[in-house]
């Protein structure tokens, strides 16, 4: 722990008591007189060629402002992934703000009707009408990369981006003569990631003639690059804010409204608010991008890893941004945790006409990591061996110098710690899961490791700043977005512990936060990079501050002080990881810190009908030193019950049935388990600031794997194609 | 728009103990009425459809999503909605409980989960797990931090005895 009393327990959420008495406002709470209401034309179809848009009678009706379409925007009328890798055959430059030729998927945006009301808006929306000639639809990677299917974005084939790993020796040779070869295929479903608050924002120009944007993002600096040029605006003239918001766990990562809010506000000159229905939150924002994976896997008839032959592919849908980045994550997680000194596979980006991906909690681990922590326990089971006994025998060590799949050695070796610490814990489970469970249900135990990174890939940096106040209070100026984690008490327990020897209370930071106008680039909040990256450079701007206050006595300067010796009362850190990018073989040292978790599931299923109930869960986690307990802690118990649901309800793969919370699998209390425990192993990290890695994505990198694998062990069904609804274990328990 | 206002009815409507008078359609659900005519937007509003449970108001007690009725149907009756629990800027024991026990994270379910709570600890000063999980069982927290909000409401549960002692 972090040694400060005053957070962890005594100090909340700095925002705490407006979430509690309701006064916090989310953005769909600002109602301002005069502003206008949107309504979003939206396709019906997934893929059409666009013949006309005739927008008249919309715009005759009383009260409607103006019908906005591509011809009213400005600049390119695209959406740019900014990051694009150099080998990715696509450009980048594939998603519309209005769509002008063709629909690339289903509730693409047509047209935006801006009214005084949102009945009239609703209304004249009717009136809109769009010719559209449908195309043949691709609704997964298999269809879209068959020989004869047609490009989706003409010019760019649907197979837009490859990524290989080359690790070690041939494996061929090892497959050839290994005792034990397994092979699988798991696929990874589309999750929808179902904020109970539906995307909202609004836009409206201020006295300097800048274009202010309100939303979700949790990415301004690096959302205004992604849209500016498609609108047209100077990046100086686009001010954009984040306040509160209602959960995004990642949909947020990309650009959803701000464009459209930005189009329709540059074309009528005028204040809008744009708030999806739930329904259209379902359908037009990111998904989580499916992954097929295929992998061989050699073993010694004792357990030790001999070799890996990976495949994977991921349907992106028809938008390429941070497409190639996620297929990326196959090359430096299938596999991760373990001894694995050759591994050769190649990895996929493909175009759809579903759902586009955006980042989901855990990008890219809970995809790459699911088969392979399947497979072992099917390697276990071959070879007769307990799945804790083979996993602990394999984990990297230390003494081993074990690398990582991307061929660096790990920023910290914790996993035979945790293991340790696992073991009687794996036991208890297993006491359990030998007691009877009432008849007609079955008991079983699962466990799973899951690692992932803390920041974005090679030299991941974030700006900060801090100011010294009248009162000797100080404010801190940053951009830590916030999805509901508590990017808060981030900052502030952060800035409090560095600033300790100033003796400041936590009630003496201020924080101004999430505001490009006001506060620097901190990167956007993705990655559980905020803690590591933006912490580092909290750590170095606080650490600017208290130098230049430092006397020679090693006391401080008051304000005063400071003022009367003439100097700056602002001051600026920037920290950089240091790490390096992968290389065409995916390897390198992408990331600084890294998180590691022990996943233990006790699922009882229903044998007449293959329901599955978690009934426990255990984590055993090292994310490094703790920052704040009670967030941390918060942000393992929803990663875990958002695990529940992806290994088994949860799917946005029916555009229809899957647009509401029920139809969409959304797990309620009571299918979270009551008893969850979680077990902490803080190793401090080299690089973390005050010893932290990151947290978010940690218990949603494979506590479904666990699932799945507690499943077999309670009924002898094995699921490798998630979700696992009861009619898929039922079938399996058959066999 | 001259038939719309033809259509809008008188409404009184009693919330946190006053009483507000107000033109309205008679489609409008109490969730839009509260949040858009009475300025109480600390009663959120999510699915719209009675799903998650974030616009839960209390009326005569009992724990409704508002945008499941309509406003027209609720005069006479006792609304309460978040806005009425704290008063002179002293939180009411459940939000204290909601505090210190980290209830919220993104925040967005929990004026609905507190005033469940509420209804709940009205007719149950010592609700059993099971119960607690019951009555917020129409409730969902998409940050799932159920362990935090059951410790919230059994905190809730042992303050508010406290009080009435």
């Amino acid at each position: 722990m972090i040694k400060t009393n005053s957070i962890g327990t005594a100090v909340r959420q700095k925002d705490g008591p407006a979430r509690v008495t309701g006064s916090a406002k989310y953005y769909a709470d600002f109602i301002f007189p005069g502003m206008l209401q949107i309504r979003i034309l939206r396709s019906p179809y997934p893929a059409a060629d666009i013949v006309s848009i005739d927008t008249s009678a919309a715009e005759a009706v009383e009260g409607v402002e103006k019908v906005v379409t591509y011809k009213d925007i400005k600049g390119k009328n695209r959406i740019t992934g900014l990051i694009t890798f150099p080998t990715n055959k696509g450009d980048g430059w594939d998603r519309p703000i209005l769509n002008d030729e063709k629909v690339f998927q289903y509730g693409d945006a047509i047209a935006i009707v801006c009214a005084t009301s949102e009945k009239i808006a609703k209304a004249a929306a009717k009136l809109v009408k769009v010719e559209l000639e449908q195309l043949p639809e691709y609704m997964d990677a298999p269809s879209a990369m068959a020989e004869d299917a047609m490009e989706i974005h003409p010019g760019t084939p649907n197979v837009y981006f490859e990524q290989k790993i080359v690790k070690g020796e041939e494996t061929a040779p090892i497959m050839d003569k290994a005792d034990v070869v397994l092979e699988g295929s798991y696929y990874v479903q589309r999750q929808p990631h179902m904020p109970i608050e539906p995307d909202v924002g609004f836009a409206f120009i201020d006295d300097d003639g800048k274009l202010n944007i309100h939303s979700k993002s949790i990415g301004l600096h690096l959302h205004a690059a992604m849209i500016a040029p498609g609108l047209g605006v100077e990046l100086e003239n686009l001010i954009m804010v984040q306040n509160y918001a209602g959960g995004t766990f990642g949909y947020k990562f990309s650009p959803t409204m701000e464009a459209l809010v930005g189009a329709a506000c540059l074309a009528t000159g005028k204040p809008v608010f744009l708030n999806y229905t739930w329904e259209q939150q379902q359908q037009y924002t990111g998904k989580r991008s499916p992954f097929f994976t295929d992998i061989r896997l050699a073993a010694s008839k004792d357990g030790e890893l001999l070799g890996m032959e990976t495949d994977w592919i991921c349907d992106h849908g028809p938008y390429s941004e941070f497409g190639d980045l996620l297929t990326l994550r196959g090359a430096q997680f299938i596999g991760a945790g373990y001894k694995l000194e050759n591994i050769r596979g190649l990895g996929k980006t493909v175009c759809t006409n579903h759902a586009w991906g955006s980042a989901f909690r855990g990008y890219g681990a809970p995809e790459t990591e699911f088969g392979y922590e399947v497979m072992m326990d099917e390697l276990a089971e071959k070879i007769g061996m307990d799945p804790f006994d083979l996993r602990e025998k394999n984990v990297y060590r230390e003494s081993q110098g074990t690398t990582t799949p991307t061929g660096c050695k790990p920023e910290v070796y914790c996993l035979e710690d945790i293991f340790t610490v696992g073991r009687p814990k794996y036991e208890e489970m297993k006491k359990w899961a030998a007691e009877d469970a009432a008849e007609g249900f079955k008991r079983g135990v699962g466990i799973a490791v899951g690692i992932y990174g803390s920041g974005l890939d090679g030299p991941d940096t974030a700006e900060s700043a801090i100011e010294l106040n009248k009162d000797g209070s100080v404010t801190l100026f940053n951009c830590w977005h916030d999805h509901g984690q508590g990017a808060d008490i981030g900052c502030l327990g952060t800035a409090h512990e560095t600033l300790r020897p100033l003796g400041l209370k936590p009630e003496q930071i201020h924080l101004v936060m999430n505001d490009t106008r006001n506060c620097p680039n901190g990167g956007p909040a993705g990655g559980s990079r905020s803690q590591v990256v933006i912490g580092n450079a909290i750590i170095a701007a606080c650490r600017s501050l208290m130098d230049a206050m430092r006397k020679a006595d090693n006391s401080y300067m008051t304000y005063d002080e400071m003022v009367a010796a003439g100097k700056e009362l602002r001051y600026d850190g920037k920290w950089s990881a240091p790490a390096s990018d992968c290389d065409e073989n995916g390897q390198g040292s992408p990331f600084a810190c890294y998180m590691y978790g022990l996943f233990m599931s006790g699922v009882e299923v229903e044998i007449a009908t293959g329901k599955v109930q978690v009934e426990k869960m255990k984590l055993i986690a090292d994310i490094g030193k703790i920052n704040n307990k009670l967030a941390v802690d918060g942000q393992l118990y929803g990663g875990l019950a958002q695990g529940v649901g992806l290994a088994l309800t949860e799917d946005f793969e029916d555009i229809k049935k899957h647009a509401t919370m029920v139809g969409a699998g959304f797990p309620y209390i009571k299918q979270i388990p009551d008893d969850i425990e979680l077990v902490y192993v803080e190793t401090e990290r080299p690089n973390g600031p005050h010893g932290a890695s990151g947290v978010g994505e940690l218990p949603l990198t494979t506590p479904h794997s666990s699932i799945i694998n507690a499943i077999y062990n309670a009924c002898g069904a094995r699921v490798t194609h998630l979700p696992a609804r009861p009619e898929k274990v039922l079938a399996a328990m058959k066999g | 728009m001259k038939r719309d206002e033809q259509q809008k009815k008188l409404i009184h409507l009693n919330v946190n103990g006053e009483t507000i008078s107000l033109h309205v359609e008679p489609h409008w659900t109490l969730s839009k009425v509260l949040r858009n005519d009475c300025g109480h937007t600390g009663t959120k509003e999510g699915c719209g459809e009675g799903a998650c449970g974030s616009c839960t108001v209390l009326i005569d007690s009992v724990a409704v999503p508002a945008c499941m009725v309509l406003a027209v149907e609720q005069q006479g009756k006792e609304i309460e909605t978040i806005e009425g629990l704290s008063k002179d800027g002293k939180l009411h024991p459940i939000q204290e409980a909601w505090l210190e026990e980290y209830g919220s994270q993104c925040g967005f379910c929990s004026p609905g989960m507190i005033m469940s709570t509420k209804a709940l600890l009205l007719k149950n000063t010592s609700p059993s797990d099971d119960e607690i999980k019951e009555a917020i069982s129409g409730n969902i927290c998409i940050c799932s931090n159920y362990e935090h909000i059951i410790n919230a409401v059994r905190s809730a549960a042992k303050k508010m005895k406290g009080e009435q002692c």
